[in-house]
């Protein structure tokens, strides 16, 4: 049977609402991904039922490594600069913010300054509420200051420039750069390293990451990042669709396993049914 | 941006001015290599102000003003005024007391936002390459099996599901006499970070090369 | 521990010195090139020979996603793309969601465009700067002209433009050519277009540091042509007979790149003698 004939067969199947959308969704990833939507949903009743047992975390040096930072900027006192990357919502930015709620309870909790630079207004918003709840939750309000969340440009290399400026003036203990970034990211790591900052960079764009791993003392690579907040909290929630998460990534490992074989033999069907519609 | 008519001897007049900027900008911003100082910080805070307003101004031309002027007046779309009023209430956020008003905008732009990641075009990239993934372990060709391009795929194979394990986090697959393969696993990672790091440094030169060729052939015209 | 061996001396150099070699060995290439061979590859060759397949007036959208700070790279890569388009005769709509991008079309393009003959608002238009290319793209679906807001770069009404006649969806461009620096980029117009089943055919026309990626998507057929960094431009201006800035700056890009490989192997080096040398006085002291 081949695509073609597959194609005609389950075209009556996709009339109206499901193709008003697109002409190329595929029936096999609107069934794979509605398996996985039900499996994050039951790894989310897993979790909150707290007698059900839950995987451990394998351990992440450069997650660890956030509290030594901070630590080290109590010691020193001088402030930790977080950015958190380019984009505007987006899952990296996402990402960047559940670290940035930890590492703000940290900084109220040990009294250090922190500084955020952001791109995005509608980003600096969120992570401005963030923070202030953070602060409240640390029973510190007023030690938070709106004034040291900074939007600098939306212009890409204005950004870069004003986050050197920054990281040199302010003379960071800590620089932590997470979210996504693009080419202005060694120029960010390079002026942390000047200013002798310790550096932790977590970002998923892969022509970066190089650059980072480099320049920085610790750097996460690609999906650490989504890991954080599950990592650093121990949050059942976030560590129960985490578990989800790598039982949807063994699913695809075994599906280009099978492929493999299947092509090895002469058999595409595996690989057509993905692009079915 | 929606034009300003400047005459055209105005526009040519400036235009040293624009170069001899230019070029003091440029050695302005080199000047950090040698060092922090007040020469790069004029630089800098010029540069980040004048690409805030430039975007400010950009954004007003070119989304407020048309879409106002044409949209609602001209066409009638009325109901476009709904969102321009609940991208105001963003404004509330410098007021500590009515700071909440301006989280439902925040909230309808982080819902639509990760809505739009989670839609069936995010998936066809994604299956795509899954499917482009699957290739032949043992490549058959007229005169035989190629050796060398069955090493290659079977190369390709191992070294995307070697990476796609690293990053099993929950699932503790590389304990005890394993653990070995998820240093594998990082030096695959490497190599393709290699890669990579040679593909960036060529933008990097490139921006050398275009100040350069600024420099040399827009002031000092020597070609 | 003896610190005076070479490689502490090579440790010690001041970074700056390091810039100042840089800067010289990529400045004198340019002031006197010195001839490096360009090699012309399959993928660049191919993507020319896909735009050439397509009729004449066939309705390309040309993504300027261009600014400043990548103009050494893509200022070429847009112009050489916009002289082979005008020499297919193809209609030409430029977009883009840099701040800059139209702007800078605008500056570069338009004398390329009227050197050879272009008519403004009849073989090619500037649809200028939108912010938010999710939802205006996604607009772009139903009604272009609406997501534009019947206005080009300079206000003036895109739907008397002859260029736009038949073209009211994203469905009606016949293939898209894409400068991509990063996002907005080709990920932008894959997601918006391609993946929704608009547009069939985009061209990426990556940065260097953006080719791996777009190498990716090229061999899993998401793309279908590659043209990618100053490499990519020096070769189409070369194809295409119009030898300008890329061919030029090819020799100061490879010597730029021997020079950053020197600095790697030997620093390097470098550095593992010095492990070594440290991890054998250690030895001694301690025995």
């Amino acid at each position: 049977m081949n695509l073609a004939s597959m194609r005609a067969a389950v075209a009556p199947l996709f009339t109206s609402w499901l193709k008003s959308d697109s002409n190329q969704i595929s029936l096999a990833s609107f069934l794979l991904f509605g398996f996985f939507a039900a499996l994050v949903i039951y790894y989310y009743r897993v979790a909150t039922q707290s007698s059900r047992p839950l995987p451990k975390l394998r351990r992440i040096a450069g997650l660890d490594a956030i509290d030594e930072s901070i630590g080290r900027a109590t010691e020193m006192g001088r402030p930790v600069v977080f950015n958190p990357g380019m984009s505007s919502f987006s899952a990296p930015t996402y990402g960047a913010l559940a670290v940035l709620s930890y590492v703000a309870k940290q900084t109220a909790r040990y009294d250090v300054r922190l500084i955020g630079c952001f791109r995005y207004p509608e980003v600096l918003a969120v992570a401005q509420s963030t923070i202030q709840a953070c602060y409240v939750e640390e029973g510190k309000p007023d030690a938070f200051r709106t004034d040291d969340m900074r939007y600098l440009s939306g212009d890409q290399f204005g950004f870069a420039s004003g986050c050197v400026g920054i990281v040199q003036r302010e003379r960071a203990a800590a620089h932590h750069m997470f979210g996504s970034l693009a080419a202005e990211a060694l120029l960010l790591a390079e002026a942390g390293a000047a200013a002798g900052a310790i550096q932790i960079a977590g970002q998923t764009n892969n022509l970066q990451t190089p650059f980072l791993v480099a320049a920085c003392d610790y750097c996460l690579m690609v999906e650490e990042l989504y890991v954080a907040s599950a990592y650093l909290t121990q949050d059942r929630l976030r560590t129960g669709m985490l578990a989800a998460q790598d039982i949807i990534k063994v699913i695809l490992i075994a599906l280009i396993l099978s492929g493999t074989l299947f092509v090895t033999f002469g058999s595409t069907l595996i690989g057509d049914l993905l692009i079915l519609y | 941006m929606q034009g300003v008519n400047v005459p055209a001897g105005i526009t040519a007049s400036l235009q040293p001015f624009g170069i001899y900027l230019g070029v003091i900008v440029t050695f302005g911003v080199w000047s950090m290599l040698y060092r922090e100082n007040p020469f790069y910080r004029i630089c800098e805070f010029a540069y980040v102000g004048s690409a805030s307003a430039h975007g400010l101004v950009t954004t007003f031309a070119n989304t407020i003003k048309p879409g106002v002027l044409t949209n609602i007046i001209q066409n009638g779309n009325y109901w476009e005024i709904i969102p321009i009023c609940l991208g105001c209430l963003i404004y509330f956020q410098p007021f500590r007391t009515k700071m909440w008003i301006a989280r439902y905008p925040m909230a309808y732009w982080v819902g639509y936002n990760a809505g739009y990641a989670l839609t069936m075009r995010t998936a066809m990239p994604l299956l795509t390459q899954i499917r482009q993934t699957m290739l032949p372990v043992i490549v058959r060709t007229a005169n035989g099996i190629s050796l060398v391009d069955s090493i290659n795929n079977i190369l390709f194979s191992l070294f995307v599901l070697f990476t796609m394990s690293y990053f099993l986090f929950s699932m503790n697959v590389y304990t005890g006499r394993y653990s070995f393969l998820l240093r594998v696993a990082r030096v695959i990672m490497m190599v393709a970070f290699g890669a990579g790091f040679g593909t960036g440094v060529g933008t990097r030169i490139s921006l050398l090369i275009g100040r350069l060729d600024f420099l040399f052939s827009e002031w000092l015209t020597l070609y | 521990m003896n610190n005076s061996t070479i490689w502490h001396r090579l440790a010690a150099i001041d970074s700056r010195i390091l810039y100042l070699a840089l800067l010289v060995m990529v400045a004198v290439p340019l002031l006197r090139p010195i001839g490096l061979p360009l090699v012309i590859l399959d993928e660049v060759r191919d993507t020319l020979a896909l735009i050439a397949s397509f009729p004449e007036g066939s309705v390309v959208w040309l993504a300027s996603e261009v600014a400043a700070t990548n103009a050494a790279e893509l200022r070429p890569m847009i112009t050489a793309f916009a002289r082979y388009l005008v020499m297919q005769n193809h209609r030409i709509i430029i977009g883009g969601f840099w701040t800059d991008g139209c702007n800078l079309a605008r500056i570069w393009l338009d004398p390329i465009f009227e050197e050879m003959g272009a008519v403004y608002g009849v073989n090619y238009v500037n649809l200028g700067y939108r912010p938010s290319s999710t939802s205006v793209l996604d607009e772009c679906r139903k009604d272009i002209i609406n997501a534009y807001s019947d206005r080009d770069i300079a206000g003036r009404k895109l739907s008397e433009m002859p260029v736009m006649a038949g073209v009211t969806k994203a469905s009606d461009i016949d293939y898209l050519v894409c400068m991509s620096p990063g996002t907005p980029g080709t990920s932008t117009y894959i997601s918006a277009w391609r993946a929704t089943g608009e547009v069939d055919v985009i061209i990426d026309c990556p940065t260097s540091g953006m080719y791996t990626t777009a190498g990716n998507n090229y061999q899993a057929g998401i793309t279908k042509g590659l043209v990618g960094g100053l490499n990519g431009s020096a070769q189409v201006e070369q194809l295409i007979g119009y030898p300008g800035k890329a061919i030029r700056g090819m020799d100061a890009q490879g010597t730029g790149h021997f020079a950053i490989l020197l600095y790697l192997i030997i620093g390097n080096i470098g550095y593992y003698q010095i492990r070594r040398m440290d991890r054998e006085a250690k030895e001694h002291a301690g025995g």
